[in-house]
Parts: structure tokens; C-alpha cells; sequence
């Protein structure tokens, strides 16, 4: 028997080692010829910082051959050797993480060699970087199909960017209805809201905090519609949102897809009172305000601001003339008050209409879309991701931007990565891709959020909508969501604060506020 | 001489007769029903399913995809009844082939006879399969002739029935055994699909309670599975509590048919071991002894011809029933015009519009655009009853949710390629990514020389079961950059495109504005020409109509076309002669101006009531504009 077991070992010994033999099969790699210039590699992950707890970097080699091989080292630890037969690269986790955990700091190199009839290559050697900061480890992001009006297929996503873990936390078949606009306070997911929209009765907003979910009916007297875009106060008492309709209409040449804000305000939530409340700075119905967002000390609500069109006007003659400036309020949460608006950025200045700003967790920069005009940057060529440091006053376009639209972007808690969402890869879907930006503000080469498959962008026609980074999963399960959303008496309906008087900041009877002031001459 | 009564003699003639021809008793004879039975039923079912619903026309309204890619599996494992929608995906790709769609239907109602037949026969069978385990297949076959019904129901219907055969027939006695295989199997099975497993649970339910008589495992049964959607729902899977419950379920439609059927379909089996637990209990009453006397000594004579003649006779007639109630004829035509326009066989598009029994709106909007193609739109669409004025040769933008495919056809071939593109990812919204829309999708991209954003589309469809061809014959197109710029369809399509320098804003309500901008931007779009011009006619506006008959010329025109003749008559008789613009050159013909004044003689004759001249006019009139300006312009337009 035990003689019988020993040639079963040496005989399955043999077969393993044959065919490990075969398919690595690099004894005549000894002989290849140097080709000059690095392969080319689907995604794009060549010559760019990356964090050291990003999931493997798995990729295609785009170069014609029959067999591929590849070398990934830095200055500490061991190699790893990867072999592959159709030129997909698939990185064994556990290597590729002790390889980064590592070298953080330090560059990482592949080398590259392709068999093609019957010779071996050697591809330029490239390599990239190993940031020392980590990443967070959380991307929260909704998935939909690339918008035009209706839309099926929608679900909030949590993907966990240290491996190649995605969690629903929300889906179409949940509850039929649509949800967007899902936000983090501080980074952090303990404290996090969403929309339910819909005509269903899961509509509202979802408010989580410390693992209990709350669903609100933002709209009051003042506002018709319920809060859209938001912004958590760092105390996590307030949430400023603005409230907007939207409208959508499509080119009969180049971009087909158009929107522009038919009006907009800015309302603030408070959480505890569950409160409205606004002033006539953020809600003037001479402008349009939208894009809240909280400076990190809470003392200022940063937000976007374009003079409200004449309704007389016909949109196809006005919508691409409507620019947006950046300001800011000051606001004392204390007591209350708020100070008088400032221009942060003119349009005059830059010639851009500025969208989405949002704030580096360290208060030192502001990284906003840029677009010709309007707030939907995504919607055309030109749409791009600008940085502005906060303390200088310095405004450039960040190293990122494609041909194609950048947009929408949030920062890491340790302000040192932003991911931004792109439709550079193929213009129907946007992608995020994630930058560092170092000590002086330069934003690095982007990568995409890697996938296991690295041919899995190919044909994911999804867009992936609202990147936002956090740094730990989300603390409740989409079943608990669900339920509060269809729990009967569950919706509070917000009161507005008796302060706000209605007329006065609807019509235009207010009086109107003086010019602002410019705080970056 | 002994006299014999009437009851010797019928005795003796049963006793002749089976010498004459051998002895039949009843197993004879219901194989030889059976062998005959059987299978002419099920040829039935084949040719009713290829010949009257025609498969291929269930994948036209249906349009099911499916992908070979871990993603489209992986989310098909998401929520309970998943599994089914996957295997049916899979299996509603057989549709595109007619016969082989047919034949899959056939095997499921075929499947869904031999389920219910085990079924009745190891439930106690007091009540005799024989026309009963035919009953379901009518059901089956009636649901199937409605072409929305989908095919997850079916797997969904048919895996409930086979574990409940397998748990009736095959679990050991062993009360706990029972429950144990019980539960695994629901587990199993509500996994795969969803609610429909309730099938299974009242089935296995009923048997213990009321056949098998073993009460508390009965209870146990339905009291443990009614949990199961509740936990799944709260733990597992990211579905809806109602979701959890009645998924796969005959609770989810619109088409009231369909609920009916599938309702009946469902009902059928608690009902069939309701009525065995009757006959049982009425079997233990003494008369009982009595009555098989006679019964057995009639069986044995009479019964076994006549009973399976009778039963087949029932058969027959409830078969003739359920095909003559389930025949959707009107949705059949839609179908077949849909798709006869997508293959571009317009002429068919005409021709099944003739024979159609009902006309809505989206076949008089096919029908304009085979007019259109055949070059037939300006001299004959009058010929069809435009009832729904402009609507029917455009859409608004209400109805483009309806038909957003269809829409986006008809803006490809107008060469509004934006549009088309548009309304092609509004069908890829409410109907998911399908073979069609890819495809359209990736030549729009092709058009407007966005190759990378084709190269995403194409290899999509590429992981579709269907349209691997036609991705390979795209992506050879796209690969070629020699043969792309010169690919005949791809120059036509360019040349109908609005010119760079002429973007506009699409008006989903003023199509008529949008039709203008069009030729604006390219002045040799002809499609537009006669699109605005059959829009301007069906919307009675005559003054923009005339207004752009001075378009002809640039366009080619050698006369004016029949009923831009009967429009400029008509326009002269209400406006007067002064308001027609200049013909440069173009002649109303003497046949048309005599039609017109035939016409208008008609009218007088009735002294202009036009309820009372609309038979004559009908008769000699009903393909002209007047007709249609009196008759049939909807009063809104």
C-alpha cells in the first residue's frame, strides 16, 4: 500500500512539474532581442504613483505574441514572476501586497518579455512609483447605465480598492427607485446619507448615523423640491444641500447630451432639530446656487453661483452662456450666522464655469471641474479637473485631464489622493481614476481602479457615477436601508425654520445683497 | 324455448363481440390512446408554436440577451429566482431559430405533461391522469401563445413541479427525513427560483395534510417555508420583501391574460390533491362496494373504449378552445411588421399591414417608413389610415418610451444620428443592453468616427450568444480604416448627418422644427424633405407646406408628387389662388384637379354633410389627402 502511495506521489509530482515546466516554460528565455520602448498595456498602469494598498495592478499586454512573461521587483523583497499564455497579467494578491507594504516610497519595475514566432522580446523596463501615503480603503460609487433620461439599472456600490471586493449596498431590484447623491461626513462611514428618489414610498433621504437610519423629507414651504447635491458640516449636525431643476435636452452634433440648471438654492439640513433653514445669500432668486461644500474647520460653505437666466429667456439661446463663479459664506454654526458672500474664482478671470468643488481634508486645496459652461462638465469635451491652493490662491489645470470629460472627484481623508471620474477610456462610461497629488500640489499620472479581469472595461458598458472615497465600509446593510425606506410612518418631514421668511426669499421683493467682494484678486 | 331478457342478451353480444375481435380491456386501450394520443397532441403543439406563434416573433417582442461573461452570471446570483432568469436568458436565445424555439416550447409543455402526470399518479392517484396531466400543457401552450410571457416563469413553474415530484415520489417515510430533504430542498430550490417555490411548498404541504395524513409535518412544511423570502430578504439578498415573496409568481403582470392563465396554471395542482382528498374520503363510504360492482362489470365492457374516445374527444375540444382563445393575432402583426422593417423588407411591412385586422400607432409609424424607403411616402401614404395624424409619422417623446428602438431606427435612417443614438441608450435603459441595440449603438459610433467608443460597443455584443457575427463582420469594418471610409453605408449614412457648423437642439415636441433644422444643416437630406412635408400635410399646416415646395427642384424632383398635387389643390380652394407659391415650372396634372372636383361634387351632392358623403367619398376618395383632412385628421392637429 505504502509503495502503491509512493508512486502515486512521484507519478502526480512528475505531472505537476512537467506542466508547471511547460507553462512557465522560460529555460530559452535566456536569448530575446531588446525592444526600445515599453509594451503597451491595457489599463494604462505605466509611470504613475500608486498607493501601497492598492489591490494587484492586474493588466493585458497589448503587444502580439504567443507567450508573455513578467517580472515585478522593487528594492525590498522578492520578485514576482507571472507567466501568460493570452497576455493577461493577474498579480497574486498576497505577493503584490507584501511587495508594496514593502517598497512604499520606492519605484516598483516590470519587466516585460513576449514570445512572437517562436523569439523572445524584452520590452523596455517601466516602472512606478510607490506612494508612502495610503489610499482609503473604501471607493462608495453608483453604478448606471450611461444616462440619457430613463434609467434601469442603478445600484449603490461599496469596492473595497485593497482587493477586488464589491459589496451592493443598494440596487434597482431593492426598491425600484433611484438613488444618487450618497455622502460621507469626514470620510469616515459611520455618518452617511443618500437619496431615494421616485414616486415610490421608499422615496426620501436616508440619513445613517452611528449604525441608526433615519429617512427625511427635505422638501418644506421654501422648497418644492427635496435636497439634491450635499455636503456634511464637519460637526455632523448640518447637512447643506442644494436644491435644483434640472433639465436635459441633446445636440444634433458632436456631444449629444446637454443639462443646465433651469433654478437652484442652497438649503441647510440640521440634523438634531431636523430643520430647513437658508439665508438670502444662498438662496437669492437672482442667482443660482448650487454645489455646497463645507471648508474642513466648517467655517465657510464653499459653492457655486451663476446669475439666475431671465424666464423670459429661450434655454437653446441661453443655457451655454450660464457661468458659474466659486464662492464662499461664512457660517457660525453656534450661532447661527452667516457672514457675507466672497468670490472665490470668477468666470471672468478664468473663462471657465467652475462645478463640484471639493475641499483636501487638510484645507489646503480645492479641486473643482472646469467647463465652458454650465455644471454638467461631464456632458462635453472640456470638462476638466482644475486645483486651486486655498492658501495661495493659485489656480491650475491638474495633470490629469484628458480630450474627454473629467468631472465629479473626491479627495482622501490624508489629502494626499483624489479619484475623479473620467470618461477619457471610451467616452460612453465614465471610470474613476485616482491621482497623487503630492506636497506641492502636483497631481500625478491617473491609473483606473484596478479589476481582476483586466479586460473587464471592455465591456462594462455601466457607468460608475458619485466616486467617493472613504475610509472603511459602510456600517449598515442595504437590507436595514430598505427597510427604514419602506417602513410606514418612518419619513420625517423637515420643518422649516420659523426664522425664514418664505416670501422675502422668493420673491423679488428681497432686498438684494451688496457685490461681493473677491478674496483671490 | 328459453327466453332470454334484454340484460343476457347484451351479455352475450359483449361476450361475441370480444371473440370477433379479441379482448380489450381498459391498460389496452389507454395505450393505444396514448401511443395515437400523445404524440399528435404534441405535433400539434410543435406546429402550432412554429407555423401560428412563430418563435422568432417572441424573441422580436422580448429581445433577450444573454452574455458569456462572469459578470451576467455573477448578478444573476444575487437575489432568489436569479437562476431561472439565467437558464431562461439562455434558453430565449433558441427563439431566434423558429423551429428549434418550437421545439424547446413543445419539450416544455411536453415536460410539464410528464411532471403532472408522476405527480397524480404517486399522490394516491384516485383521480385518473389522463385528460387531468394534459390540462397543465394547455395552460402552458396558451401562456406561451402570448408573446410577453417569459420563459423564466416556465423554468421557474417547471423545477417547483419536478422537486415536488422527486420529494413525493422519492423521500423515505421517515417523518424527520422528510423534513430534513424538505428543507434542503427549498432552500435549493427558492434559491433558484424565488417565489415560484411556493409551489412546491403547498404542494408538498397538501400531500402530507391531506394524502399522506401526516398533519404535523404538513404544518411544518408551510409554516417554515413562509419564513424563508422573509429571511432572505432581511439577511441575504437585496431585494424587496414583496420581491422575495411573489418573484416567478403569476402576480407580476400587466397583461391580464397572462395573470390569468398563469394563475389557473398554478391553481391547477392544489386543486387536483384537494379533489384526491375527496374521492378518497368519499372511497371509505360502504356504497362505495356496491357501486364497483357495477362499475367494474361496465368498465370492463363499455367504459374502456368510451371513456378514452370521450376523454380524447374533450381533449380535442378544450385544445381547439384554448388555441382559438390564446391566438394573439393583433400582436402578432405588430411583431411581423417590426420585424420586417428591421430586416428593411418594407414591401412585407406593407403587405402585413394589409392583412392586419387592427392597426396602432406604431405600425402606421412602420408603415410610413417603408412608404418612405419605397418612394412612396409623398404619392401613397394617404392610402393608409392616418388616424393618428403626425404621431404616426413621428413620434413625440412619450411615445419614443414605448417604442425607443423603433425610434431610433426611424433618426438612423433620417440621418440624425444624435437622435439615434439617444433613443437607442433610452431602449438600452428600459430594456436592458440587447443584440439590436449594441449593434446600433456601435454603428452610430461607427458613423460619427468614434471608433474607440464602437470598439466598447462591439465587444459587448461579442459576448453575446446571437450577435457574435455581427460584431466580427463590425470589428473587421472598424479594423479597416480603408474599407471603413469607404464602406457604402457608412458614406450614405455621413451624407444624410447634419454638416458640421449646423448643431441644434433636438425638439422632442416641435418635430416639425427639428425635421427644418435638419435640412438646414444639409439641404440634400430627402428623408427630411418628405418627412416635414408629410408632417406639414398630416398637421394640416398648408401655408409652411407651400412654403417649402420650392424645394423640389434642389432636390431632384421630376413632378410634384400625387399628394403634394391634392394638398396644393386643396390649399387653393381655402386660401385662394394667390397664396400659391411659384411651381418654377412644376404642373398640378388634369387628372388630379378632376379627382378634386369629383370629390368636391361628392361633397355638394350631400350638400356638404359629411357624415352622409363619407360611403361615396370613401369609395372613390379614401386614399387622397382630402379624405384624410376631413376624416381623419385628428382634431388636435
Amino acid at each position: 500500500m505504502k509503495k502503491r502511495n509512493f508512486i502515486i506521489c512521484i507519478g502526480l509530482f512528475l505531472i505537476i512539474g512537467i506542466g508547471t515546466a511547460l507553462l512557465f516554460n522560460v529555460e530559452d528565455m535566456d536569448q530575446y532581442t531588446e525592444i526600445g520602448r515599453p509594451p503597451k498595456i491595457d489599463p494604462d498602469y505605466i509611470n504613475t504613483v500608486i498607493p501601497p494598498n492598492i489591490a494587484p495592478m492586474n493588466f493585458i499586454i497589448k503587444e502580439p505574441g504567443t507567450r508573455y512573461y513578467v517580472r515585478i521587483s522593487s528594492s525590498n523583497g522578492k520578485e514576482i514572476r507571472i507567466s501568460s499564455n493570452n497576455g493577461k497579467i493577474i498579480i497574486p494578491k498576497k505577493k503584490w501586497t507584501k511587495l508594496l507594504n514593502a517598497n512604499q516610497g520606492e519605484e516598483i519595475y516590470y519587466q516585460i518579455y513576449v514570445k512572437d514566432e517562436g523569439k523572445w522580446h524584452r520590452y523596455q523596463t517601466f516602472s512606478n512609483r510607490i506612494a508612502k501615503e495610503d489610499i482609503d480603503s473604501y471607493l462608495v460609487y453608483r453604478l448606471i447605465d450611461p444616462m440619457f433620461v430613463q434609467s434601469k439599472i442603478m445600484g449603490i456600490y461599496q469596492r473595497d480598492v485593497t482587493s477586488f471586493h464589491e459589496k451592493a449596498i443598494l440596487q434597482t431590484r431593492a426598491l425600484n427607485a433611484c438613488y444618487n447623491c450618497h455622502s460621507f461626513c469626514n470620510k469616515k462611514p459611520d455618518k452617511m446619507m443618500m437619496h431615494i428618489r421616485g414616486s415610490s414610498k421608499a422615496a426620501g433621504t436616508i440619513i445613517i448615523q452611528n449604525g441608526t437610519i433615519k429617512k427625511v423629507n427635505t422638501t418644506t414651504e421654501f422648497n418644492k423640491n427635496p435636497g439634491a447635491y450635499r455636503s456634511w458640516h464637519p460637526s455632523g449636525k448640518v447637512i447643506a444641500f442644494s436644491v435644483n431643476i434640472v433639465r436635459q435636452f441633446f445636440h444634433a452634433v458632436g456631444y449629444t447630451q446637454e443639462g443646465y440648471d433651469k433654478m437652484s438654492d442652497i438649503i441647510l439640513y440640521k440634523i438634531d432639530s431636523n430643520m430647513v433653514t437658508t439665508c438670502p445669500a444662498i438662496a437669492s432668486p437672482r442667482f443660482m446656487e448650487t454645489y455646497p461644500e463645507w471648508s474642513p474647520d466648517g467655517r465657510y460653505l464653499y459653492y457655486c453661483r451663476a446669475p439666475q437666466p431671465d424666464s423670459s429667456s429661450l434655454f437653446e439661446e441661453m443655457y451655454n452662456k450660464i457661468m458659474y463663479d466659486l464662492m464662499r459664506i461664512s457660517y457660525d454654526i453656534e450661532t447661527d450666522s452667516w457672514g457675507k458672500p466672497e468670490i472665490v474664482l470668477s468666470h471672468k478671470k478664468t473663462g471657465l464655469s467652475v462645478t463640484q468643488p471639493r475641499i483636501s481634508p487638510d484645507g489646503k486645496y480645492l479641486a473643482c471641474a472646469m467647463t465652458k459652461w454650465g455644471t454638467f462638465a461631464i456632458h462635453r469635451p472640456g470638462g476638466d479637473i482644475y486645483l486651486l491652493n486655498l492658501r495661495t490662491g493659485e489656480f491650475y489645470k491638474a495633470d490629469v485631464n484628458s480630450d474627454r470629460p473629467e468631472s465629479y472627484n473626491s479627495w482622501s481623508s490624508n489629502s494626499r489622493w483624489l479619484v475623479f471620474s473620467s470618461k477619457m477610456r471610451d467616452n460612453v462610461c465614465t471610470r474613476p481614476y485616482f491621482t497623487y497629488i503630492d506636497d506641492k500640489g502636483k497631481a500625478h499620472k491617473p491609473f483606473i481602479l484596478p479589476q481582476k479581469d483586466p479586460t473587464f472595461y471592455d465591456t462594462f458598458i455601466i457607468t460608475y457615477n458619485v466616486p467617493e472615497l472613504v475610509d472603511g465600509p459602510i456600517q449598515v446593510s442595504g437590507q436595514e436601508i430598505i427597510k427604514t425606506a419602506l417602513a410606514d410612518g418612518n419619513k420625517q418631514k423637515a420643518v422649516l425654520d420659523p426664522k425664514i421668511d418664505v416670501d422675502a426669499l422668493t420673491n423679488a421683493t428681497m432686498k438684494v445683497e451688496k457685490e461681493a467682494n473677491y478674496i483671490f484678486q | 324455448m328459453k327466453k332470454v331478457n334484454l340484460k343476457v342478451l347484451k351479455s352475450h353480444l359483449w361476450e361475441s363481440a370480444d371473440i370477433l375481435r379479441g379482448h380489450f380491456d381498459a391498460a389496452d386501450y389507454k395505450k393505444f390512446y396514448y401511443l395515437i394520443v400523445t404524440p399528435i397532441f404534441f405535433i400539434f403543439f410543435y406546429l402550432w408554436f412554429h407555423f401560428r406563434v412563430d418563435p422568432k416573433l417572441i424573441y422580436q417582442c422580448q429581445e433577450p440577451i444573454f452574455f458569456f461573461n462572469a459578470r451576467f452570471f455573477h448578478e444573476h446570483l444575487l437575489y432568489p429566482g436569479g437562476l431561472a432568469d439565467y437558464i431562461a436568458a439562455f434558453l430565449a436565445q433558441l427563439y431566434y431559430f423558429r423551429w428549434i424555439g418550437a421545439l424547446m416550447l413543445t419539450i416544455f409543455v411536453g415536460l410539464a405533461t410528464c411532471f403532472t402526470r408522476w405527480l397524480i399518479q404517486n399522490t394516491g392517484a384516485k383521480i385518473k391522469g389522463d385528460i387531468i396531466s394534459f390540462l397543465p400543457a394547455l395552460l402552458l401552450l396558451a401562456c406561451h401563445s402570448q408573446y410577453e410571457f417569459l420563459l423564466n416563469f416556465t423554468i421557474g413553474y417547471l423545477l417547483a413541479l419536478l422537486f415536488s415530484f422527486l420529494y413525493i415520489r422519492f423521500v423515505p417515510e421517515n417523518q424527520v427525513t422528510r423534513f430534513l430533504i424538505y428543507i434542503l430542498s427549498s432552500l435549493l430550490l427558492y434559491f433558484l427560483v424565488g417565489g415560484a417555490f411556493f409551489l412546491f411548498v403547498l404542494l408538498c404541504g397538501l400531500f402530507e395534510l391531506l394524502l399522506a395524513r401526516r398533519y404535523i409535518l404538513g404544518f411544518l412544511i408551510i409554516l417554515s417555508s413562509v419564513g424563508l423570502p422573509y429571511l432572505a430578504a432581511s439577511f441575504i439578498f437585496l431585494v424587496s420583501m414583496r420581491k422575495a415573496y411573489i418573484y416567478l409568481l403569476p402576480f407580476d403582470y400587466i397583461n391580464k391574460k397572462i395573470y390569468l392563465l398563469h394563475i389557473a396554471l398554478y391553481a391547477f395542482y392544489p386543486l387536483v390533491l384537494i379533489v384526491q382528498d375527496v374521492i378518497t374520503s368519499m372511497n371509505l363510504k360502504k356504497v362505495k362496494a356496491v357501486k364497483r360492482n357495477l362499475l367494474t362489470s361496465l368498465r370492463s365492457r363499455v367504459r374502456p373504449r368510451l371513456n378514452m374516445t370521450l376523454q380524447v374527444i374533450v381533449l380535442i375540444f378544450l385544445l381547439v378552445v384554448t388555441a382559438f382563445l390564446s391566438y394573439e393575432k393583433v400582436q402578432k402583426d405588430q411583431l411581423m411588421v417590426d420585424y420586417y422593417a428591421q430586416c428593411h423588407e418594407w414591401q412585407q411591412v406593407l403587405e402585413t399591414i394589409k392583412g392586419a385586422s387592427r392597426l396602432d400607432l406604431g405600425m402606421i409609424f412602420q408603415a410610413n417608413r417603408a412608404l418612405y424607403h419605397l418612394g412612396l411616402l409623398s404619392s401613397d401614404m394617404f392610402a393608409l389610415p392616418q388616424l393618428w395624424g403626425t404621431h404616426g409619422l413621428i413620434l413625440t417623446e412619450e411615445e419614443g418610451y414605448v417604442y425607443p428602438l423603433l425610434n431610433s431606427d426611424f433618426y438612423f435612417d433620417l440621418g440624425h444620428i444624435n437622435e439615434a443614438e439617444h433613443w437607442a441608450h433610452e431602449s438600452m435603459s428600459v430594456r436592458g443592453e440587447t443584440g439590436w441595440t449594441l449593434e446600433r449603438l456601435a454603428l452610430v459610433n461607427m458613423v460619427k468616427g468614434e471608433l474607440d467608443v464602437a470598439h466598447v460597443f462591439i465587444s459587448k455584443l461579442n459576448q453575446s450568444l446571437l450577435f457574435r457575427r455581427n460584431a466580427n463582420q463590425l470589428r473587421q469594418l472598424l479594423n479597416n480604416n480603408t474599407r471603413l471610409s469607404r464602406d457604402p453605408n457608412i458614406l450614405d449614412m455621413r451624407s444624410r448627418m447634419p454638416q458640421p457648423g449646423h448643431d441644434f437642439i433636438s425638439y422632442s415636441d416641435k418635430s416639425d422644427v427639428t425635421l427644418e433644422l435638419i435640412l438646414n444643416g444639409n439641404p440634400s437630406n430627402k428623408m427630411a424633405f418628405e418627412y416635414l412635408m408629410a408632417f406639414h400635410l398630416l398637421s394640416g399646416n398648408l401655408g409652411q407646406f407651400a412654403n417649402e415646395i420650392v424645394r423640389l427642384k434642389d432636390l431632384g424632383y421630376t413632378e410634384i408628387p400625387r399628394h403634394y398635387q391634392e394638398a396644393l389643390l386643396f390649399y387653393i380652394a381655402v386660401s385662394g389662388k394667390r397664396n400659391l407659391p411659384s411651381l418654377e415650372g412644376y404642373k398640378i396634372y388634369g387628372k388630379t384637379v378632376k379627382r378634386f372636383k369629383n370629390f368636391q361634387d361628392i361633397l355638394k351632392k350631400f350638400r356638404g354633410d359629411k357624415s352622409l358623403a363619407r360611403n361615396e367619398l370613401y369609395k372613390y376618395h379614401r386614399d387622397t389627402y382630402w379624405f384624410y383632412v376631413i376624416y381623419y385628421k385628428p382634431k388636435e392637429q
